[in-house]
C-alpha cells in the first residue's frame, strides 16, 4: 500500500514536471511555429509568385509564375552592378572578420583568460560597442573619423585631411573596420566563456610540463574550445548572404551600390513595398539552396580536420 | 560573502529587467504625457512628428474638444479628449504595424497609398471627402473640391473610392538670407536699355559691377520669371549668373551657400532634381509617370563645351517609357552642381561631413550671420526646414535680439534660375516629394470609425488648413486661399513659400499607369539618378561629381552612363509585362 502511495505520489509529481515543462515551452513553440515556420512557409510560396497592385483599391493580384523569379534573380545576380559587387563585398566582408575578428578576438580573449595586465580593461572596452545602441555607436564612430581624426592629422602631423567618411577613397573601408570592431566584443565573451570552462588542473599540469604561453593556446586552450570556435565559424558562413555591413546605419538607403552586400539589397528591396515581395523571396529561397549545404560541410570539414581534444 | 554578492548582482539585475520591462507597459491612465479623462471619449491621432511639428496638430486638437465638448459619442460620456501619438512612423513603418494600432487617424509622409489600400489598412472615406462641408460653414464646398486634378485622378480608385486625403507639400530648393542680400546688394540690375517688360531676360551683366546693383534703390533684373516687378526681381535668372552670384558672395566675405554632409547624398539628389523638375515644367514631367506624351527636350548629343543638341519630339508610351531619361533637365542639373562644387568656396566647409545632420547645418546658416564668421548666404533644404529650426530660431533670438526671431528674420525661398536664357520667363517648378497622407485606420470599431472621420473631415476645413499653413509657414497639398490677414499672421518665409506656390506649376509624383503603380519607388524621379559608366554604377551624385575631386566624373559622362543605364533592354526585361 505505502509502495502504491509512493508510486501515484511520483506519477503525480512526473506528471506535474511534464505539465510545468510544456507550458515553459508552449509560447516559445508557438512563437517558433508563427515566426518561423509560417512566414519561412510564406516566403517559399511567394518565391513562385508575383504581386501586382490593382487600382480599383481590391487588393493585390497574386500569380504563379513558377521558377519565373528564381530565373530573373540569377540574370540580375550575373548582371546587376550592385548584384556583382554584393558577391566581392560579402565574401570580403566574412573573409576580413574571420582574419581580422576572429583571430584577434580569439588572442584577446586568451590575453585576458591568462589575467594578464589591463585584461579587465580590454574585456570592458571591446565589448562596449556590443552594448551600445548601433545608431549611437555609428553616430560616435562618425564624429571620431570625421572630426577627431582630421583634427589629429592637422595638429600631429600639419597635414590637412578630410574625414574618412567624406573622403570616397577611404569610406568604404571605414565601414569594414568598424565592422570588424563591432563584431570583436560578442566573439571575446564566447571564447572567454568557454576558455574560463577548462579544467584548472589540465593547464596546471601543462605548466608543470613547463608550456610556454603559445604552446598552451594552440595545444590546449584552441583544442578544448574549438567545439565554441566551430559554432561562430559556421554560423558567420550562415550569415554571409544577410551581412548589411551596418551600411544601413551609415548611409540609410543611400549607400554606393559598389559597397551594398546582399544583406543590404534585400533589405532595400523589402522597404519598396509587396510588390518587391517575390523577388526579395526567391533570391532569399535562392541563398539559402547555395549556402545550406557549404555551412554543413564547412561544419563537417572543422569538425573532422580541428585539433582533437586528444 | 562571493555568495552573498552573487545573489546581491542577481537581484540588482532581476530589478533592472523588471523595471526595464515596467516601462514597456504603457500606463492606460496616460498618452504623451496627458492623462485620460475617462468623462470623455477618446480619440487616438498619430502624427509624423518630423519637420512640420505637431504644434498644427495641437491647435486642431483644441478647436475640434472645444467644438464638440457637449457632443456625446459614446453612452455615458460627453465630449472627445484627443490623444497625440508623436511617433516619427513614415509610411512603410506604419504599414506593417497600424492593423495592431490604436491610432485612429494618421498624418505621416512616404505613403504608397494603393498598398495601404490594396492591403485593407485604411479605411474607406469616400463618403467625408464628397460631403459637403455646410455643418462646417463650407456650404457648397467638399474636401474633394480642394483637391487639384491630378490627385483627383490617382486617390479615387477606379472603383470611385477615397481612402486618404493629402497632407502637407514638400518641396525642395534653395532658402536665401534676404537681409544678408540686401545689406550685400547680392541682386542683379537691369539692362534700362531693353524694355523689362517684354525682354524676359533683362540684366545688365556689363554694367562694371558684374551685373550687380550699385545702391539698393536700383532697379532690379526681371529674375527667373521674366517679369518686372515681381518678388523674384534681382534674383540669378540663369545657372550662368549664379554662378556669378557665387563669386560676387565669395568676393564679400561670405560663404554662398550650404547643406547638411551627413545627407548630402540625398539631399543634393533631391536639388539635382529640383533643378532638373524646374527645366523640364509641369507637362513634361508628367510623362515621367504616365508614359503619354510627347517628349521635347531629348538630347541627341552634348558637345565639348556643354552645348546640348536636341532630337525632334517623339510620342512617349509604355513602350519606350526609357526614352525620357533622355530628357536634358537631368544633365543640366548635373552639370550645374559639378560646377557649383568646382570650387570650395562656393560651399560651406562641413558640406560634405559625414557628422553635419540637416539641424547642424540650418544652425550654421542661421547663426553666421549675428556671428559674422562668413555669413552664409544660402541653404539647400525643403521648405519644412524653417518650422524644423524653430528651436534654433529661439536660441539665436535670445542670443543676439528679437530681429534675428523667426518672425522677424527675413529669409525666402529662392525661385531656381533656368538652365539657359532662353529658359527665362517660363513657369517655375517643384515637385511635391514626401507622398504625405491623412488616413483612418481600417480597423476601427464602426463608433470609432465616426468620430475618426469627423476629426479627418474637420482637419480638412477651411479654417483647419489655413491654420496649419500659418502655424507651419507651409502650405497644405490642397487648394485653398489665403487671405491677407492669415498671409500677415506668417513668417516673410512662409509668405515666401506661399508666394512662390501661388505662381508655380507643382507636380505630383502619381500615376495609375501600371508600371509605375507595380515600381512606384524603383521610379521615382529621385532614383533615376543612377549611372552606369564602364561597366560601373554610380548613384552617388554628391560624390562622383564632386568638383574638386580628381577623379569625378563629368556631368556629360555621368548623364550619358543615365541613358546607358535606363535603356532599351532593361526597360522592356522590366516592364514588358504591361506594355499592353
Amino acid at each position: 500500500m505505502e509502495k502504491l502511495i509512493k508510486v501515484k505520489g511520483m506519477n503525480r509529481r512526473r506528471r506535474a514536471e511534464k505539465v510545468f515543462y510544456w507550458m515553459m515551452l508552449a509560447l516559445p513553440l508557438l512563437q517558433f511555429c508563427v515566426f518561423y515556420i509560417v512566414v519561412n512557409f510564406n516566403s517559399i510560396l511567394l518565391s513562385f509568385q508575383t504581386i501586382e497592385t490593382d487600382i480599383s483599391g481590391g487588393g493585390y493580384i497574386y500569380s504563379w509564375v513558377g521558377f519565373e523569379n528564381f530565373a530573373e534573380v540569377i540574370r540580375l545576380c550575373l548582371n546587376e552592378y550592385e548584384l556583382v559587387c554584393s558577391f566581392g563585398n560579402s565574401m570580403m566582408a566574412y573573409g576580413i572578420g574571420l582574419v581580422f575578428g576572429t583571430a584577434p578576438a580569439l588572442l584577446f580573449s586568451f590575453y585576458i583568460y591568462k589575467k594578464y595586465p589591463l585584461g579587465g580593461f580590454f574585456k570592458i572596452v571591446l565589448f562596449l560597442p556590443s552594448l551600445i545602441s548601433a545608431v549611437a555607436m555609428v553616430l560616435i564612430f562618425k564624429y571620431f573619423v570625421e572630426n577627431a581624426y582630421p583634427a589629429i592629422m592637422e595638429t600631429l602631423f600639419n597635414m590637412k585631411v578630410e574625414g574618412l567618411l567624406a573622403n570616397p577613397d577611404t569610406t568604404f573601408a571605414t565601414v569594414i573596420i568598424y565592422g570588424v570592431w563591432l563584431g570583436f566584443g560578442g566573439g571575446i565573451l564566447m571564447y572567454l566563456g568557454a576558455m574560463n570552462s577548462i579544467s584548472e588542473s589540465v593547464v596546471e599540469a601543462a605548466h608543470l610540463d613547463g608550456i610556454t604561453p603559445m604552446k598552451e593556446f594552440f595545444k590546449i586552450t584552441l583544442p578544448l574550445i574549438w567545439p565554441t570556435l566551430v559554432t561562430f565559424l559556421v554560423t558567420g558562413i550562415a550569415g554571409i548572404f544577410t551581412n548589411q555591413l551596418s551600411l544601413f546605419t551609415f548611409f540609410q538607403d543611400k549607400a554606393n551600390k559598389s559597397y551594398y552586400t546582399y544583406g543590404y539589397y534585400m533589405f532595400l528591396h523589402t522597404k519598396a513595398g509587396m510588390t518587391e515581395y517575390p523577388h526579395v523571396a526567391s533570391m532569399g529561397l535562392l541563398m539559402t539552396i547555395i549556402v545550406a549545404p557549404i555551412t554543413l560541410l564547412a561544419r563537417y570539414l572543422l569538425e573532422k580536420f580541428g585539433p582533437s581534444v586528444d | 560573502m562571493k555568495k552573498l554578492a552573487k545573489s546581491l548582482l542577481a537581484i540588482v539585475l532581476a530589478v533592472m529587467m523588471v523595471v526595464s520591462l515596467g516601462a514597456c507597459n504603457r500606463d492606460p491612465n496616460a498618452v504623451g504625457g496627458e492623462t485620460i479623462i475617462t468623462s470623455k471619449t477618446q480619440l487616438y491621432v498619430s502624427n509624423f512628428n518630423g519637420g512640420y511639428g505637431d504644434e498644427w496638430l495641437q491647435k486642431l486638437k483644441a478647436r475640434f474638444e472645444e467644438e464638440y465638448k457637449d457632443t456625446s459619442f459614446e453612452e455615458g460620456k460627453t465630449g472627445v479628449q484627443v490623444l497625440i501619438d508623436n511617433a516619427k512612423d513614415t509610411g512603410s513603418a506604419i504599414s506593417t504595424t497600424i492593423s495592431g494600432s490604436r491610432n485612429q487617424v494618421f498624418f505621416t509622409e512616404g505613403v504608397y497609398y494603393y498598398d495601404f489600400v490594396n492591403q485593407g489598412l485604411v479605411a474607406d472615406i469616400t463618403d467625408i471627402v464628397t460631403e459637403d462641408l455646410g455643418k462646417f460653414g463650407e456650404a457648397g464646398v467638399t474636401i474633394e473640391d480642394k483637391f487639384l486634378p491630378q490627385q483627383k485622378g490617382f486617390y479615387k480608385t477606379t472603383a470611385g473610392k477615397y481612402f486618404g486625403v493629402p497632407h502637407y507639400s514638400a518641396y525642395y530648393g534653395i532658402m536665401y538670407d534676404v537681409d544678408l542680400f540686401e545689406e550685400k546688394r547680392f541682386y542683379f540690375a537691369a539692362d534700362n536699355k531693353v524694355d523689362a517688360a517684354t525682354t524676359p531676360y533683362n540684366t545688365a551683366i556689363n554694367n562694371g559691377n558684374n551685373g550687380f546693383i550699385f545702391e539698393r534703390d536700383d532697379v532690379r533684373s526681371n529674375g527667373p520669371d521674366g517679369k518686372p516687378g515681381t518678388f523674384d526681381d534681382g534674383l540669378p535668372a540663369t545657372y550662368e549668373e549664379f554662378f556669378i552670384l557665387c563669386d560676387y558672395i565669395q568676393g564679400a566675405g561670405c560663404t554662398p551657400i550650404c547643406w547638411t554632409g551627413e545627407h548630402r547624398q540625398g539631399y543634393v539628389q533631391w536639388f539635382c532634381q529640383a533643378l532638373a523638375v524646374d527645366y523640364e515644367g509641369l507637362e513634361q514631367m508628367l510623362i515621367n509617370y504616365n508614359f503619354t506624351g510627347t517628349a521635347k527636350n531629348l538630347v541627341k548629343s552634348i558637345g565639348s563645351d556643354g552645348t546640348v543638341t536636341f532630337e525632334q519630339p517623339k510620342a512617349i508610351t509604355n513602350a519606350n517609357g526609357y526614352e525620357f531619361y533622355k530628357s536634358a533637365g537631368r544633365y543640366y542639373a548635373l552639370d550645374f552642381y559639378q560646377k557649383l562644387t568646382s570650387n570650395t568656396s562656393y560651399y560651406h566647409s562641413k558640406s560634405f561631413n559625414a557628422t553635419q545632420s540637416h539641424m547642424m547645418a540650418q544652425q550654421e546658416f542661421l547663426f553666421s550671420k549675428p556671428e559674422a564668421v562668413s555669413p552664409i548666404a544660402m541653404l539647400h533644404e525643403g521648405i519644412w526646414w524653417e518650422n524644423e529650426a524653430k528651436d534654433a530660431f529661439a536660441d539665436i533670438a535670445a542670443q543676439f535680439g528679437d530681429e534675428y526671431g523667426r518672425n522677424s528674420r527675413r529669409i525666402g525661398m529662392m525661385p531656381l534660375p533656368k538652365a539657359t536664357k532662353d529658359k527665362v520667363g517660363e513657369t517655375f517648378t517643384v515637385l511635391d516629394t514626401h507622398n504625405s497622407l491623412g488616413f483612418i485606420n481600417a480597423n476601427c470599431e464602426p463608433d470609432e470609425l465616426a468620430l475618426a472621420k469627423l476629426f479627418l473631415q474637420y482637419a480638412n476645413t477651411n479654417e483647419s488648413i489655413v491654420e496649419y499653413t500659418v502655424t507651419t509657414n507651409t502650405p497644405k497639398a490642397l487648394q485653398y486661399t489665403m487671405g491677407e490677414t492669415d498671409l500677415a499672421k506668417m513668417s516673410y518665409f512662409g509668405r515666401s513659400v506661399w508666394n512662390i506656390r501661388e505662381n508655380c506649376d507643382i507636380v505630383y509624383p502619381f500615376s495609375t499607369n501600371p508600371i509605375f503603380v507595380n515600381n512606384q519607388q524603383a521610379l521615382s524621379y529621385n532614383s533615376m539618378f543612377e549611372s552606369t559608366i564602364n561597366g560601373t554604377t554610380f548613384n552617388q551624385i554628391a560624390d562622383d561629381l564632386r568638383g574638386t575631386r580628381s577623379d569625378r566624373k563629368t556631368s556629360k559622362d555621368y548623364f550619358m552612363g543615365i541613358i546607358a543605364k535606363y535603356n532599351k533592354s532593361w526597360w522592356e526585361a522590366s516592364f514588358s509585362k504591361w506594355f499592353n
